[in-house]
């Protein structure tokens, strides 16, 4: 199984993707590779491959945020990509190995999708996906589509997500994974639930929203103990 | 002030109208044919409400008068030649990726050929500009 993480700037440093090796580790029963595409391999663990992100941004632009994992499936016929602000804590073997279709995305169980998403369809800023972990394989219909399109995915869409939900989920063109297995620690009341959670903040930022959020190294203690025994 | 201009015309097509319902039931009375394209499954079930993307669909835009009522929602190339009003505000709302900021903007963006009639409205918060052309 092919793992693949994105690592670029400052936000993140190489901790995150070393403890994210190391929860693979404990957590995939099965052989594996992590590649991350990063500009700056700087400490991480010589077990990680380390490729270049220039070699997934064909396009000079600044919008649809993380519009580089699409071009993953480009280089890469099928594999897994994982954002490093989540947190693997239960065993992720059978989800990972099971037949799913081309490309298998998380559904936002802990929003409201009639509230949050379907009400504000028509305002542009609906968004009930979440490509924080993705399968895929073969997917060849996406990189042919957004390439035939993307002038058009570029001026309309911020993000890869919106992209993705706006375009391919109104088409049924994306399967999600089954509710329980992932949940959102800073939606679904600070704590670990599921097998992977996600803390995801970037929207915050990208929105100017008043919410209050914690990144994986400022949450609980708890969440510190098991992201800390990743270290090998 | 846009749908006054529609007497004027036996058939046109509304692009993002959102919830025009009752506009729309208006220019039927008038003997008007109307049709609403808006990618909003909500109007799913709405006479005369065709649920498609204009952008990225392959759409039918053939009519009399294409009006388009939230150019500040979409990216601005379409396939369409004839009469043509373009509506767009400057809120800057979060879904905006095309924030229109005067009519010439539209103008422009557009490709009009010939302009009819402009206009700007100026709410309190923001303006709305209103451009009545040909492309």
């Amino acid at each position: 199984m092919n793992f693949f993480c994105l690592k670029w700037g400052s936000k993140y440093d190489s901790k995150y993707v070393n403890r994210l090796y190391g929860s693979l580790l404990r957590h995939v029963n099965i052989p594996f590779n992590l590649t991350c595409y990063t500009d700056n391999p700087y400490k991480l663990r010589e077990e990680i491959e380390v490729k270049d992100i220039k070699e997934l941004r064909p396009y000079n632009t600044s919008r649809v945020f993380t519009y580089e994992k699409l071009i993953l499936l480009e280089k890469h016929e099928k594999g897994i990509w994982i954002d490093l602000d989540i947190l693997v804590h239960k065993d992720i073997t059978d989800l990972i190995t099971s037949d799913m279709n081309s490309f298998t995305m998380i559904w936002n169980h802990w929003n409201n999708y009639e509230y949050k998403s379907a009400l504000n369809w028509g305002k542009g800023t609906a968004c009930h996906v979440n490509s924080s972990f993705v399968k895929f394989d073969n997917a060849e219909w996406l990189i042919k589509y957004t390439h035939d399109n993307w002038d058009k995915i570029e001026f309309t869409y911020k993000s890869l997500d919106k992209y993705l939900f706006y375009q391919h989920f109104r088409k049924n063109n994306i399967s999600f994974w089954e509710k329980n297995i992932f949940s959102n620690y800073n939606v679904e009341g600070q704590i670990l639930k599921n097998k992977v959670t996600l803390f995801n903040t970037s929207h915050i930022l990208a929105n100017n929203l008043k919410e209050t959020a914690f990144e994986l190294h400022e949450a609980s203690q708890e969440v510190q103990q098991i992201w800390s025994s990743y270290d090998i | 002030m846009i749908f006054s201009l529609l007497t004027n015309y036996n058939d046109v097509i509304l692009l993002a109208p959102g919830k025009k319902e009752s506009d729309i039931n208006s220019l039927i009375t008038l003997g008007i044919n109307v049709k609403a394209i808006d990618y909003d499954p909500k109007f799913n079930q709405w006479p005369y409400y065709e649920i498609a993307d204009f952008i990225f669909d392959k759409v039918d835009l053939t009519t009399e008068c294409l009006v388009h009522l939230n150019c500040e929602k979409t990216y601005y190339k379409i396939n369409y030649t004839g009469d043509i009003i373009l509506r767009g505000d400057d809120r800057h709302k979060n879904g905006d990726c095309n924030p229109i900021t005067s009519c010439e903007q539209l103008i422009e963006q557009y490709q009009l050929k010939k302009v009819y009639e402009t206009y700007v409205q100026d709410f309190s918060k923001y303006k709305q500009y209103v451009v009545w052309g040909c492309r």
